[in-house]
């Protein structure tokens, strides 16, 4: 989907049962970081400060390229049997989706090849890597499988986008327009951050389109806790 | 962000009148789908944060409130 809502692909996938697995057995460790909100509204910052333009691009099948510590095995899929041999399992050298650990198996194998290639990671934000020549820099944000990179230099973003090329397959999308839930546009002198069209989602799907507006998100001088005698009401109805 | 947190933590066992305060948040939400952040070109690179805080605020359980902002050059972070 694209920050209008028009359809791109369409996309259909192998996933492995994660909730099978069972921990010290299948996977160890299953944290990952993700960048937060502030990060990338920080990095905007800073590159509108800067003066210099960030892109992005999408790494397909990312889970697929992170390379696993433990054995795991997974079932033939249903209607895919091998006649020949019906009850072997597969044994995994990559992750795929739908296992526990895949998340951070591609986020290291992400790290170890930029850490590979001269990037720094960030002390206090594992996402960002960075990379200085001179008086450039060259920023890459990352967060799960799109990748936000922006330079002072022109030719160390080509320089990049090769890179990262050479090593994965992956979408080009050009300039950042469009990131999780944040429309981004550009015009002469500054950047639009806008969340319109999640917040028509968000409206259409609670069917409150047509609501009357108010100016304020709640009454003041207002406790939640004294309506401790009111209706219940039945919470699993929403 | 405030008032979400609020309502959430009432959603284990929501009584009507927490579902009206729901509510207000999304007739909120209608009414600012336009608001944008406005990030200028060019603006100076000096980080400044602002907070507020309200101790022991809420009259059932005498909790404190507190919030912060952000600010880098003229943008607001967070």
């Amino acid at each position: 989907m694209d920050e209008n809502g028009v359809i791109k692909r369409n996309k259909a996938r192998l996933v492995a049962k994660g909730y099978n697995q069972e921990e010290g057995i299948d996977y160890e460790e299953t944290y990952a970081p993700i960048s937060r909100l502030e990060a990338i509204r920080l990095l905007l910052a800073f590159t509108s400060c800067l003066e210099f333009k960030l892109f992005q691009m999408d790494i397909k099948f990312a889970f697929l390229n992170g390379l696993l510590n433990e054995e795991v095995y997974v079932a033939q899929p249903l209607g895919f049997e091998d006649i020949n041999y019906p009850d072997h399992v597969y044994k995994l050298k990559r992750a795929l989706y739908g296992i526990k650990q895949a998340l951070r198996a591609w986020y290291e194998r992400l790290r170890n090849f930029l850490l590979e290639k001269g990037f720094s990671c960030g002390n206090v934000d594992n996402t960002l890597f960075s990379k200085c020549k001179g008086k450039d820099i060259l920023l890459v944000q990352v967060c799960v499988d799109d990748i936000i990179f922006g330079s002072t230099n022109d030719t160390m973003c080509q320089e990049f986008s090769k890179l990262v090329q050479g090593e994965f397959e992956m979408s080009l999308m050009g300039e950042l327009t469009f990131f999780p839930g944040l429309q981004i546009k550009k015009i002469r002198d500054g950047i639009f951050l806008s969340q319109t069209k999640y917040a028509l989602e968000l409206l259409k799907k609670f069917y409150m389109q047509d609501c009357k507006s108010i100016s304020t998100l709640m009454a003041s001088a207002l406790s939640i806790d004294k309506y401790e005698s009111d209706i219940e009401v039945d919470s699993k109805k929403y | 962000m405030f008032s979400v947190c609020m309502c959430a933590r009432y959603q284990a066992f929501p009584k009507e009148s927490h579902l009206k305060i729901a509510k207000r948040i999304f007739r909120y939400i209608s009414g600012t789908t336009n608001f944008r952040s406005w990030y200028p070109k060019g603006s100076s690179s000096c980080l400044v944060g602002f907070s507020d805080s309200n101790f022991a605020g809420r009259k059932s359980d005498r909790k404190s409130t507190s919030g912060t902002c952000h600010l880098f050059g003229n943008c607001l972070i967070s």
